[in-house]
């Protein structure tokens, strides 16, 4: 049955209709958390992707005796975890909804093997994945930066 | 007549009024008749110190004062900043050529500022604020250092409860008490639904607002849409001494606003 916020999802904006009925075999359900819910934690198995409809979410990394510290926030449009694709397959940080936040959450292992099934649908897939990394890592470099200071 | 040097000569004035916008930051209200255009820039005098160029920070249509406001980064700034109501200040201008404002009309307007970046676009928004039914949707986004660094709270605190302006504020690094977004300012531009038929104003450092563009042209927003503030060492403010010439474009005359048809090359060159 067609998944209309899979469908709609900035992330997957122009995917082709055979992929679109490929990741919709692969949802494992629409999730839902309130502010303040922890949503991954960092050394537990990677086994979800969830796509973000709404809300916030923190990604945050601790230190022993520190607060979290949140270095990126998520939000609708984005995707969240991609660990589930590298081994070995573990959370590398936490994530905090901020917000009331909904996702389509898509089951890691059936999305591992329809990559593996449909080489197409993997470098499609696996294109729009790293367009997102690398956003994300352009987006780190330049916080590190701190250009604001300047 | 008016000739270059008579420009070049500062008309004594006062302070009416001083607001600490962050740690570093001050804005001074100073009484001043001369109308200007947002994105213009006046150079200001600290007595016994120097002289620097300082964008209009105020509304474009108020009579008898202006605003600026200053960061404090160097010599001139810190005694500009430290400035008092009822003291004496220089003031010359305005210089430069502004943004748009006739081409706004009827079209839906992103702002997009980084920190301080913010004092040359707020004439915009408030001239959007005075007369709303003029232009059409309007986001702002505004990306700062820490929470403690995001300039004009009160302002963005009245355009976050108005329908005037869309706001999206964020931070490179959160404190405790922030729940807002973290991360590059152009990451809001999905959550905010840009149209990229919008036109786009942008002020900050360089490497964001090159980042920035290059967000707004894979939107598919069209070069000649995206306008740019160029910050230079502006010294003479009518195109004469060179301090500011960035390529063929001397910044204080031709700028500092720019198309990005034009700011793309220059900001690709690195020794510019």
């Amino acid at each position: 049955m067609p998944n209309s916020e899979l469908r709609d999802h900035a992330f997957l904006a122009g995917f082709e209709e055979e992929h679109l009925e490929t990741l919709e075999a692969c949802v494992a359900g629409r999730s839902l958390w309130k502010p303040g819910k922890s949503i991954l934690l960092r050394g537990d198995p990677a086994d979800m992707c969830h796509l973000i409809i709404n809300g916030t979410v923190a990604i945050e990394i601790r230190a022993p005796g520190t607060p979290p510290q949140t270095f990126q926030t998520l939000h609708g449009g984005d995707v969240l975890g991609w660990s589930w694709m590298f081994e070995p397959r573990l959370w590398t940080f936490d994530a905090r909804a901020v917000a009331e936040t909904s996702a389509v959450t898509l089951d890691a292992t059936l999305l591992s093997r329809a990559i593996e099934d449909d080489p197409v649908f993997g470098l499609r897939f696996g294109t729009r994945m790293t367009r997102a990394i690398v956003n994300r890592l352009k987006a780190t470099r330049l916080q590190v930066l701190d250009v604001y200071n300047h | 007549m008016s000739t270059t040097i008579d420009k070049l000569a500062p008309t004594w004035t006062r302070v009416v009024a001083t607001r600490r916008e962050t740690a570093d930051t001050v804005t001074l209200t100073v009484e001043a008749d001369e109308p200007f255009e947002p994105g213009q820039f006046d150079m200001l005098t600290a007595l016994g110190v120097g002289e620097c160029p300082v964008s209009h920070s105020g509304h474009p249509r108020i009579d008898g004062v202006h605003e600026h406001t200053i960061r404090r980064v160097g010599a001139v700034t810190n005694a500009l900043a430290a400035l008092k109501p009822g003291q004496t200040i220089g003031i010359r201008g305005p210089y430069g050529r502004g943004w748009p404002m006739p081409d706004l009309v009827d079209n839906d307007i992103v702002v997009i500022a980084g920190g301080i970046g913010l004092a040359p676009l707020r004439p915009v928004i408030l001239a959007l604020e005075s007369d709303p039914g003029s232009y059409g949707r309007a986001v702002l986004l505004v990306g700062a250092r820490s929470p403690g660094d995001i300039p004009f709270m009160s302002d963005l605190d009245r355009w976050d409860a108005s329908s005037v302006i869309d706001s999206y504020v964020t931070v490179d690094r959160a404190d405790d008490r922030w729940d807002g977004p973290v991360g590059l300012v152009t990451r809001q531009l999905v959550p905010a639904a840009v149209d990229p038929d919008s036109i786009a104003l942008m002020c900050g450092p360089e490497i964001m607002m090159r980042f920035a563009a290059a967000d707004l042209l894979a939107l598919g927003m069209a070069p000649d849409r995206i306008y740019v503030s160029f910050e230079r060492n502006m010294e003479c403010g009518v195109g004469v001494c060179g301090h500011c010439q960035v390529g063929p474009m001397f910044v204080c005359r031709e700028g500092p606003v720019a198309q990005w048809t034009v700011a793309a090359d220059l900001m690709r060159v690195s020794e510019l």
